[in-house]
Formats: structure tokens, C-alpha cells, sequence
């Protein structure tokens, strides 16, 4: 029976699991995760705005936009559209919360 | 003998989604079945609508969380036939690539599943852990582990490096060392062919009569598969075998799938050799459609996946998804006549629901008040 010999392996073997909040895996360097808006940079086109599918961009005024991380679909047309690269990807991924305003990338 | 009726669902202990079943009981045995769906609709068909089609893209990709990309490669097939774009090979053996280890992560998702519907839960952890060696590829190679967003009109998201194949091929052999074990415990474990062998049968007639598509009705013999039928992106050139069993139950069902990660592998390893040197080209920047009607259809892991999109002035002006799980759920009513509460939810998990991605459909009372109490209202729509 295979599970047997399974057993007998992986008690010589290091656990698959990390100590989590102490250790931690390194995103791959592809990985979209949270926004990041680098509003100095903004020349107020609204172009992410207009191509957002998720409606998760509030447009304000130039170098004044919201990203609200809680409706965002992570598809990167924002980043792929802006003429002057003032919005990228971050590997960060923990930030759930119980309040939504901490969702909102200004 | 007492007959009863009762309501399994919507919250149930087997599936993680909600679905209504409603059994008919003579004693311990199923005499008749209703279902009621609906519970997950989102609207994505009217969400769809007026929207352009660099955005309905990623729209439709959302329609189902395990095979999104697939639903992608539909809409991609759907509007590149409309456009009139030969994507390069180079483009076609990415997507064949990311496609088939989508078959390889849902197969396992429902092989560890279906374990444990029958109380196999050591199966289920080992199932689980062979998965998430896939969704390392998919973070690293796409850039997230669930919805891809890998598909862009002609072309796609990244490029695989060198560091990336040896990556893929490395986690894919880890996938495929640990398959025969699977085998040979499905094969030879007596708990497995007791709870598996001889329910919910269906066989070949039924089956093509139901219009079953996917693993569901090659388990019965059924020949049918799009990637053979009607090739797309570099299917023709893959060279794969049609995995069909000729049992019709639950059994030939869950080595279909098995033997059907078997042959995924095969192909990724194909492709992977396939892969030129050449950049892939840049996504177009805006696309300005002619009006136009088209449709797409390939082999989602769970059967065929059909979309048809109409397009004026750019927009998106109707959009039809027809989910494969939303036909094999039609059978559910006829497999349970005759078998036993105890068998509901191997038969149900067998087909692989995924109620997130079938519910195209919900009715909507017009203009019609109705107060009920909370017994009548659960006896009615629950």
C-alpha cells in the first residue's frame, strides 16, 4: 500500500508548511498584487479610469485617483494603459481587513 | 413503507455551493428528484453589455473561478475570428500550455473532492498537494494563482523564460511521479469500488440522448472533445489520445479524469518542446470592430464551453455563455432514481458541478406581489 511507504518517508522529511507569520514565501516577480500610485507622476488622462472592467477607479483630479482594491479583478489594464507609468504592481498580498476603507490605494 | 420529501440543500454538507435538490423517499430509496438553481447569479451576461471588448475580456474570464482561462481563450476565439487575426504559433502553444495545466488543476481539485465525498480524506490531501504545485506554475508563469488575465486579443501577457520551462517541467514531474500511486490505490482499494462501481450509471445511448458533453460522457463512451473535434490555438499539432471508458459510472468517471491528467502532461511536455525563440508581439492598443456576430468553443475541463458575442460600434452589445456543468446538471434527476440518500452526493460530485459558472438563469416575478410565511416561502423556492 503506498500510503505506508509515504508514511515511513516523511518521517525523515521537513515539514511542506512555513511557520507563517514568521517565515514567509517570496512572491514571483509577475505576481499583481496590490497598486501602487505614484501620483506625481499623473498627468490626469483617465485612461485607467475609462478602462477599468471592475469600475474599481475613482477619478478625481490629476494625481487624485482611488483604487479600490476590494473591487479590483487584477487584470492589469490600468498598469498596461497609463502612458506615463505612474501605476504598477506590487508582490504584496496580505491586506485583508474587516474595514473596507483600508482597501482604497490613494 | 412512509413517503417523504425532503429538501437537500441549499446549504449542504457535501457541496461548497448552493444548490436546491429535493428527493422524493419510498424508505431509504429515491423514487423521484427536483432541483431548483439560482442561487449564485450574478448577471455577467447583462454585466457583459455595452462594454468595450478589451474590457468584456476580462469580464467573461470571470465567469468561472477553476477554469477562467478557458472561458478567456473562448472569448479570444470568439473575437479573433471576428477580427480576422491569425494569432502566431508562438501565442497559440502559451495558451495550449496554460490551458492544459488548467485541466491538470481542476482534475485534481475534483479528484481530491470526490475522495472526500466518500470519506477518502488522505486521498484529498494528496490530491490538494499535487495542486498546489500547479498554481505555483500559474503565479509564476501568469502572475496570479486563480483568475490569469493571460489572454490579451493576439497575443498574451508574458513570455516564458528559459527559468520558466525547466520551472514548469519540474513541477509537472512531481505531478506525474505520484500519479501511479493514484492509480493503483483507486484500482485495488475495496472502500473506493464499493462507493464508486455501478452508481449513477449512464450509458451511451443516454448520454449522447442528454447531449452530456466532457469527461461526464466520455465515461460513457461518448466521443466527443473539442481539442479532436474542432481544433484551436496549436491542438493540431499536440498529439494526445481521447480518453473514453466504456463503464458509464461514477467509477469510469474518476479514471476518465485520471487518465486525462496523464495526457495533459503529455501535451504540455509536447509544447514546451514546440516553443520558438521568437518575442511574442505587443497586444493591440485599441480595437475599432466592424459590427459583427461570432461565437467560440473550446474543451473546458469539464466539457465544452460555448460563447457568442454580437458587437456594434466597438461595443459589446450581447453576449450568450453556455457553461458545459449547466447541461451535465440536467441529468442529475434521472441518475437518482432508484438509489439511496447515501449515493446523492457521489452522484453529484461525479459531474463536477460548478454552480458559480452554470447559473445563466433566474425568474423574475413581474410586477406580481407575493407574502409568504417563512415555511411557504422554503417550501416554494427552496
Amino acid at each position: 500500500m503506498g500510503i505506508k511507504t509515504e508514511c515511513v518517508k516523511n518521517f525523515f522529511k521537513k515539514p511542506s508548511t512555513k511557520n507563517y507569520p514568521k517565515e514567509k514565501l517570496e512572491a514571483y516577480p509577475h505576481f499583481r498584487g496590490k497598486i501602487k500610485y505614484f501620483n506625481e507622476r499623473c498627468i490626469g488622462c483617465q485612461q485607467c479610469f475609462k478602462n477599468c472592467p471592475a469600475n474599481a477607479i475613482t477619478f478625481y483630479k490629476k494625481g487624485r485617483i482611488d483604487f479600490d482594491m476590494g473591487k479590483c479583478c487584477y487584470c492589469g489594464l490600468c498598469v498596461d494603459v497609463c502612458p506615463v507609468a505612474a501605476i504598477a504592481f506590487t508582490t504584496e498580498f496580505e491586506y485583508a481587513d474587516n474595514d473596507k476603507k483600508k482597501f482604497i490605494v490613494k | 413503507m412512509h413517503d417523504f420529501t425532503i429538501p437537500v440543500g441549499p446549504q449542504h454538507s457535501s457541496m461548497k455551493e448552493p444548490m436546491c435538490l429535493r428527493v422524493k423517499l419510498d424508505g431509504n430509496t429515491i423514487t423521484d428528484a427536483w432541483m431548483r438553481l439560482g442561487y449564485v447569479h450574478r448577471g455577467l451576461e447583462k454585466i457583459l453589455e455595452n462594454k468595450t471588448v478589451i474590457k468584456a475580456l476580462y469580464i467573461a474570464e470571470h465567469t468561472c473561478g477553476i477554469c477562467s482561462f478557458t472561458h478567456s481563450l473562448c472569448f479570444i476565439r470568439a473575437v479573433e475570428g471576428m477580427l480576422n487575426i491569425n494569432a502566431p504559433k508562438k501565442v497559440n502553444v502559451l495558451r495550449v500550455i496554460t490551458a492544459e495545466l488548467e485541466r491538470v488543476h481542476s482534475h485534481l481539485l475534483w479528484f481530491g473532492f470526490a475522495m472526500h465525498e466518500i470519506g477518502f480524506d488522505t486521498l484529498f490531501q494528496y490530491a490538494m498537494r499535487e495542486r498546489e504545485s500547479i498554481l505555483e506554475v500559474f503565479e509564476r508563469i501568469t502572475g496570479n494563482r486563480v483568475h490569469h488575465s493571460f489572454n490579451k486579443i493576439g497575443s498574451v501577457r508574458y513570455d516564458l523564460t528559459s527559468g520558466d520551462k525547466i520551472f514548469i517541467l519540474e513541477k509537472i514531474k512531481e505531478v506525474e511521479n505520484k500519479l501511479p500511486l493514484y492509480f493503483s490505490t483507486v484500482t485495488k482499494n475495496k472502500v473506493i469500488h464499493a462507493r464508486l462501481i455501478s452508481v449513477g450509471i449512464i450509458n451511451q445511448f443516454e448520454a449522447k440522448k442528454f447531449g452530456l458533453v466532457g469527461p461526464f460522457a466520455r465515461g460513457s463512451g461518448v466521443k466527443i472533445d473539442v481539442r479532436k473535434d474542432d481544433p484551436y490555438a496549436a491542438y493540431k499539432e499536440a498529439d494526445f489520445e481521447l480518453v473514453t471508458e466504456k463503464g458509464g459510472d461514477a467509477f469510469a468517471r474518476l479514471i476518465v479524469r485520471l487518465r486525462e491528467i496523464e495526457e495533459s502532461i503529455k501535451i504540455v511536455k509536447q509544447m514546451i518542446k514546440a516553443l520558438g525563440d521568437e518575442p511574442i508581439p505587443k497586444p493591440l492598443p485599441s480595437i475599432s470592430l466592424p459590427n459583427a456576430e461570432g461565437y467560440g468553443r473550446v474543451e473546458a475541463p469539464r466539457g465544452e464551453n460555448f460563447h457568442f458575442y454580437r458587437i456594434e460600434n466597438s461595443l459589446v452589445t450581447r453576449g450568450k455563455i453556455k457553461t458545459p456543468t449547466f447541461i451535465n446538471i440536467s441529468v442529475i434527476p434521472h441518475l437518482l432514481k432508484g438509489k439511496t440518500i447515501g449515493d446523492i452526493p457521489v452522484i453529484l460530485s461525479s459531474l463536477d458541478p460548478c454552480f458559480g459558472c452554470m447559473e445563466r438563469i433566474i425568474v423574475v416575478k413581474n410586477g406580481k406581489e407575493e407574502v409568504l410565511k417563512e415555511d411557504e416561502f422554503r417550501y416554494k423556492y427552496c
